[in-house]
């Protein structure tokens, strides 16, 4: 008696498995195919389970067209006056810090996609650096890799020449929190 | 008609497979993801802090539908003392699963704590946890510690149970789902089509920490890589179901990956891909490599043999 109610109970798992089996095959082979019938159509169904648990990435790596570089240069100023310049990312970091530069990278990128992000988190978080800081000038620069015949002409090819100046914006920083003692 | 396809869905999904290769993959992607997160932990205070780029407050009033997750994993890291020490216990966690001291149980517990950090800092996610989302999402439904583990000699059924089974079909699959996407995304730009793509990535100053303008010497390098790039990425999936081709496949993939991770700067990325080829290999070729390293594993089961 007990050999048939393990193999009914084994097929019953298998059953459940199995449909689970094709709605996850489903969403990780639609869902990258962002703009698809299938995708639209079931969008309510298929993004609440990609989403919680983080399997919503399009694979695009270096694509469809590798980006140009990017960074943002920044002048914090006090009242006018110039109290420091940067750019971020750093232009040139060390080999150790390579892989949280890598992050920062893609948090400029990510920012610079979002309408109000720039504004309303990077430029913050560089007022923050500089407590003092009443304002803040930045710039989003793209850069132009030169082609190869370029480089053939004489261009070098890791310059910072060729700067595409996409967003331009001055903000005040959040004036320091008041002292009550 | 219809019960050769249950049949073939039932032996593809649901046969017992051996864990070697799993556990070798365990091992390997958990110790590179722990260094890859202990790194994340030493960038704590930019990623996660209130002093950081993302204070908690940016994620709830500007981004408040980062992703659409319908659970809000990042509430589990509203204060900074808090995330701050959940980041070491998730540290800890990818540490105990490289060992093998897991449990499915604590596998989920690493896997919420990986989704709540993963939501709470959603603009600095590039390629390694991309993919770690995935590993590590499969790896919860699969038994890993049958060898190389404290608990393995205390593990008698060395074979997947069902859940482990799909486990580890699925995460192939999805294996093969990332380079054909990889491959397709790559043939809708201009530049790949053109042959030019790789020669604008290796002139990323930003990326690459070596200046290629050698390369112009050589121009037909350039298309030469840009095509052999998608072309194998799109490909890739159907050379591993021809078994002669299966190895060689490997290896040309072993190499590209190392030379992506090494020029590119993006070793992590490529380690945790090629961590994956583990399971591709044929067990007692396997088997065979890790007592070439001194490293002796117990005989296949022969009901496994069998099949």
């Amino acid at each position: 008696m007990a050999l048939p109610s393990l193999k009914s109970r084994t097929l019953f798992l298998k059953s459940i498995l199995s449909l689970g089996i094709l709605f996850h095959l489903a969403v990780i082979i639609s869902l990258p195919n962002e703009a698809s019938y299938f995708n639209v159509r079931f969008r309510d169904t298929l993004y609440p389970y990609a989403n919680l648990l983080a399997l919503n990435s399009l694979w695009q790596f270096f694509s469809p067209d590798p980006g140009p570089p990017m960074f943002l240069k920044y002048e914090l100023k006090k009242d006018g006056e110039s109290l420091a310049t940067g750019t971020y990312p750093a232009l040139h970091p060390t080999f150790w810090e390579r892989t949280s530069y890598a992050r920062r990278v893609t948090s400029l990128r990510f920012f610079a996609r979002q309408p109000d992000a720039l504004t309303k988190v990077l430029a913050p978080y560089l007022c923050r650096q500089n407590p003092t800081a009443t304002s803040i000038d930045f710039v989003l620069i793209s850069m132009k890799v030169p082609t190869l015949e370029e480089v053939q002409m004489g261009h070098e090819l890791n310059s910072l020449e060729g700067e595409v100046k996409q967003h331009q914006d001055i903000i005040l920083c959040a004036p320091p929190p008041e002292d009550d003692s | 008609m219809i019960k050769k396809i249950l049949t073939f869905w039932n032996d593809f999904w649901f046969a017992p497979i051996d864990l070697l290769n799993i556990s070798v993959f365990r091992v390997l992607y958990g110790a590179g993801a722990v260094v890859f997160y202990m790194n994340r932990q030493l960038d704590f205070k930019f990623l996660y802090s209130e002093q950081g780029i993302f204070p908690y407050a940016v994620l709830e009033k500007v981004f408040p539908d980062a992703y659409h997750s319908p659970v809000r994993w990042a509430s589990l890291l509203a204060h900074e003392s808090t995330a701050y020490l959940l980041h070491w216990v998730f540290v800890g966690l990818i540490l105990a699963l490289t060992l093998g001291l897991l449990n499915r149980f604590f596998k989920l517990v690493m896997l919420t704590l990986y989704l709540a950090f993963f939501f709470r800092n959603i603009s600095v996610l590039y390629g390694p946890d991309m993919i770690s989302s995935c590993w590590l999402f499969y790896l919860c439904l699969i038994p890993t510690n049958a060898y190389f583990s404290p608990f393995s000699r205390k593990i008698s059924n060395k074979q997947s149970d069902l859940l482990g089974s799909v486990g580890i079909k699925l995460m192939l699959v999805h294996f093969c789902v990332i380079y054909a996407y990889s491959g397709f995304e790559k043939m809708k730009g201009q530049t790949w089509w053109r042959g030019d793509a790789i020669w604008n990535v290796l002139g990323n100053g930003q990326m690459v920490s070596w200046d290629f303008s050698f390369l112009h010497h050589i121009p037909w390098a350039v298309p030469i890589l840009t095509f052999t790039t998608v072309l194998w990425e799109c490909y890739f999936p159907l050379l591993l179901l021809y078994r002669p081709l299966r190895y060689p496949s490997l290896i040309f993939g072993l190499i590209l990956h190392l030379m992506i991770g090494i020029l590119l700067n993006i070793p992590f990325f490529s380690y945790f891909m090629i961590c994956v080829y583990v399971l591709l290999i044929d067990r007692d070729d396997l088997a065979k490599l890790l007592q070439r390293g001194r490293i002796s594993v117990t005989p296949l089961t022969p009901s496994l043999r069998e099949s």
